[in-house]
């Protein structure tokens, strides 16, 4: 599958390729100057590097995205016609957590704070001298080696593969790898345990024995032939076995289909309802990137764990998402993942809160959370955001009142999750449910990228879950606020837009809106993303937050930026503010790497940054995986964060599967990647409590949702 | 020998050429690049950018002409031929790119003028340089294949 190869691809393939290194790093080039494109392809085939060029940003991203381990490193032009370089930059460094070097004729100190603010790891004057490249190497190594603890970016990316392996798929070796550094350890083994099992594990191929179980990576291609399954024995027919076989895919137990289908058709029921929001974000979102689309391939799994980066959570979003492209975008189709977990979990919050929470997690990972399963999760989620939804979701759940299920799209709140990308707007059910919105929110903020409407929404819409239940979870919705606040750290970080700007749907969002208080704090965070980086630095303003909230929820997003905090998420946060600001998505990465990871806060704060990356990737998957249950280990803090995070963000997938199960233990699982965002939420105990409850509600939900 | 006499020549007129400061280090790094198995590439290089030179000056001529003077495209213009001239060497080029570009940002019409104005001279005396510089190559290589066979 494409995780797998993603994953385990770059594992084996950097093995391999570092034999000798930096001899054969591989480079991709990108300057719309022939000139100074033929002589940068010269210098650097003379340092012995294997070199690709494309003379145009979109050219370059596509062949990244096609297979983003063929390349170890890339330089590119900071003035390019067709696209801003800098934005190439933070699509590079959320998508594939790749280290970018900016190469510009200006040497403009403004620009080159930009471009580190961007997230870039160097930056260059034109003409290039030789001398400089032949360091460029470091920059990977660097990235790889770098603790998983600290570092977003580089390190993040083994890390992160491992990490995310577990929570969910290493969020992108970003956020994962700060979080997985140390999160995710306790996730991985936790989450080994949980669901992961026939996941595609690809994630966690880079370092399967540090990661946590691996987790199954709904990519879009594998999401396409779940879907393809499903429709040929018929939605109602379809159980998991004969889907399983009919998939005929290695490594994928029916487990992992059968919380995928769970999230599935809570998203197939969020988008019957939002059909028409979707369709809008949907072309909105899958046009738009085509990421996204490589999402919607979940039907807003997408990728879930793009979603992750997507954040989206919204579960429910992500279910609108439909789009599932729009998930995919979300960075981290985690966002889908989530979603649908969250969305699941969230929603149900009716006593959920924690579900909710967890959902928003959830969904803010699996931001993709296509299936509506997640919905509960807020697809949105998109990478971490989506915890934090989760965490809101927590808060969500708190929402219980939600209507659990009020919107399924309570979940919704994973498209808020940052980056535009999550759009979550398919959960805009979610979104509006999740309101998680801390996840949502994020996506919010991000939505407002690229949705837009999820933007904002999301990132509140997740909040807005239920603004009743939001009590509940506004205590969550603190969460969202927080995720507001988190938003903007996240967006910032996690940039919520990058999630998926899938912008779900969310639209919807909140009008539970309970969270909608919540959602403030997202809507608003859309903004803030650029400003805040991160809020969660001050993760403990968002904890604090959470704590207010009490809810669970806020743990959720709080929980995110808490885990932030609580984990090294502070620095990370830190980091990520920086990151976020420029890259709010990157730190979604971050939140979605620390969520799935530690526990979610990590993912959080890192995973903004990275998350947005990750969250895009891992973030679902971590997000979701821990949500699901993976994170169930993570049960640390109060568990429930995790579990609600992870459940959620334990992507949808296991959110699936883990609903049933993991209703706790989603919640738990869900934890471990969200669980460190959760548990620095979750701590709360209350979490646990309400975990218990509604099992994260995403179970309830997701159940309810399912049923 | 032809060929160290040509070489010699070669090296000559192009420390002349960065005496005036029409040429910089850089364009022995681009030298350094050509190799055994593509001696064209300093050729193909020069002649490229030539190409590419006298593409942008002509269209930058046109936006400066035009009845409202295209700022944006301009100074987007400018700044690509800044890069190009730095990567080859062409430092004085690349200084009155960049100024060229300062003017355009700051919507300044005379500037740009007086700006094109230079740039074109500098370009000028640069391309010739470098058209002499190719035709030393030229026949370096010519030479070189020659020996060989």
């Amino acid at each position: 599958m494409t995780v797998e190869d993603q994953r385990g691809g770059v594992v084996s393939k950097d093995v391999s390729h570092y034999d000798k290194f930096p001899v054969g790093m591989r480079v991709l080039a990108v300057d719309d100057d022939p000139i100074c494109l033929k002589l940068l392809e010269t210098l650097l085939r003379k340092c012995q590097y294997q070199v690709t060029t494309a003379n145009q940003a979109v050219i370059a991203l596509e062949m990244l995205r096609e297979n983003r381990d063929k390349f170890d490193l890339v330089i590119s032009d900071v003035n390019m016609p067709d696209m801003d370089g800098f934005k190439l930059l933070e699509l590079v460094g959320l998508e594939m957590d790749l280290p970018v070097i900016m190469l510009s004729a200006h040497s403009d100190t403004k620009l080159v704070m930009k471009g580190i603010t961007h997230g870039a790891v160097d930056y260059l004057l034109k003409p290039v001298r030789i001398e400089e490249l032949k360091n460029i190497w470091q920059h990977v190594i660097r990235r790889k080696k770098i603790d998983p603890k600290d570092q977003n970016k580089s390190p993040n990316e083994d890390k992160a593969r491992h990490g995310n392996s577990e929570s969910g798929q290493g969020a992108s070796s970003l956020g994962n790898a700060d979080q997985n550094g140390k999160n995710s350890r306790k996730r991985k083994d936790q989450n080994e345990d949980e669901e992961e099992e026939g996941d595609e594990n690809g994630n966690d191929s880079e370092d399967p024995s540090s990661q946590k179980k691996p987790r199954v990576v709904w990519s879009v291609e594998l999401h396409r032939k779940f879907v393809t399954a499903v429709n040929q024995l018929g939605l109602e027919k379809a159980v998991p076995k004969k889907i399983l076989d009919l998939m005929d895919v290695e490594g994928l137990t029916r487990e992992n289909v059968a919380s995928h289908l769970q999230k599935y058709r809570l998203y197939l029921k969020r988008i019957s309802s939002v059909a028409t929001q979707q369709a809008n974000m949907v072309a909105a979102l899958g046009g738009k990137d085509s990421s996204y689309l490589r999402m919607a391939s979940l039907d807003g799994f997408g990728e879930f764990r793009n979603l992750a980066g997507s954040g989206r959570l919204s579960g429910s979003t992500l279910s609108s998402y439909a789009p599932s492209g729009m998930f995919g975008r979300l960075n981290s189709p985690a966002g889908l993942n989530l979603r649908g977990i969250t969305s699941s979990g969230l929603i149900q919050p009716s006593g959920q809160n924690l579900s909710s929470s967890i959902n928003t997690f959830g969904k803010l990972q699996p931001t993709l959370l296509p299936s509506n399963q997640s919905a509960g999760l807020y697809q949105g989620i998109p990478t971490s955001l989506e915890l934090n939804q989760l965490q809101q979701s927590k808060c969500a759940t708190g929402i219980g009142d939600f209507d659990p299920i009020k919107d399924s799209t309570g979940f919704t709140v994973s498209g808020s999750f940052p980056d535009n990308r999550v759009t979550v707007g398919s959960s805009n059910s979610l979104l509006s449910r999740a309101s998680s919105n801390p996840l949502m929110l994020q996506g919010n903020s991000q939505q407002t990228h690229n949705r837009g409407p999820f933007g904002n929404q999301s990132s509140l819409g997740v909040a807005s879950l239920n603004p009743e239940s939001f009590d509940l979870s506004i205590g969550g919705s603190s969460n969202f606020v927080n995720h507001n606040r988190s938003d903007e750290s996240w967006q910032g970080a996690v940039q919520l837009s990058r999630f998926s700007s899938n912008a779900l749907p969310l639209s919807e969002p909140f009008n539970h809106d309970q969270m909608a208080s919540n959602n403030l704090g997202i809507s608003s965070t859309s903004p803030h993303i650029g400003n805040s980086p991160i809020e969660f630095p001050s993760t403990n303003v968002v904890s604090g937050r959470l704590e207010d909230s009490g809810d669970v929820c806020q743990e959720g997003l709080i929980g995110n930026v808490v885990h932030n905090m609580t984990y090294t998420s502070k620095q990370r946060w830190e980091e990520y503010k920086q990151d976020y600001n420029p890259n709010m998505n990157h730190s979604f990465s971050d939140i979605n790497s620390m969520v799935p990871n530690n526990g979610i806060v990590s993912p959080l704060g890192r995973s903004l940054d990275q998350n947005s990356a990750i969250c895009g990737r891992s973030f679902d998957v971590s997000l979701i995986g821990q949500l699901n249950g993976g994170a169930m280990s993570n049960a640390q803090h109060s568990e429930f964060e995790n579990s609600a995070v992870d459940a959620k963000i334990k992507s949808n997938e296991d959110c699936l599967l883990g609903q049933t199960k993991s209703q706790d233990g989603f919640i738990q699982n869900g934890y471990e990647s969200l669980d460190d965002i959760m548990n620095a939420m979750m701590k709360r105990e209350q979490n646990q409590t309400v975990l218990s409850d509604g099992e994260f509600g995403i179970n309830a939900y997701s159940l309810g949702s399912c049923i | 020998m032809v060929g160290t006499d040509l070489r010699q020549q070669l090296n000559n007129y192009i420390q002349s050429m960065r005496d005036q400061g029409i040429l910089d280090n850089q364009f022995q790094s681009v030298q350094a690049l050509k190799t055994e198995e593509n001696p064209h590439f300093v050729l193909e290089t020069v002649t490229g950018f030539c190409n590419d030179a006298d593409n942008g000056i002509a269209q930058m001529t046109r936006y400066l002409e035009g009845p409202v003077v295209d700022f944006t495209n301009l100074t987007g213009l400018s700044h690509f031929l800044r890069g190009s001239s730095s990567s080859i060497g062409g430092i004085r080029m690349a200084l009155a790119c960049r100024d060229l570009r300062r003017a355009s940002e700051a919507n300044n019409k005379q500037g740009c003028i007086e700006g094109m104005a230079r740039l074109k001279h500098e370009y000028n005396s640069l391309k010739e340089g470098l058209n002499n510089i190719s035709q030393i190559e030229r026949q370096m290589i010519g030479n070189a294949q020659r020996g060989r066979q």
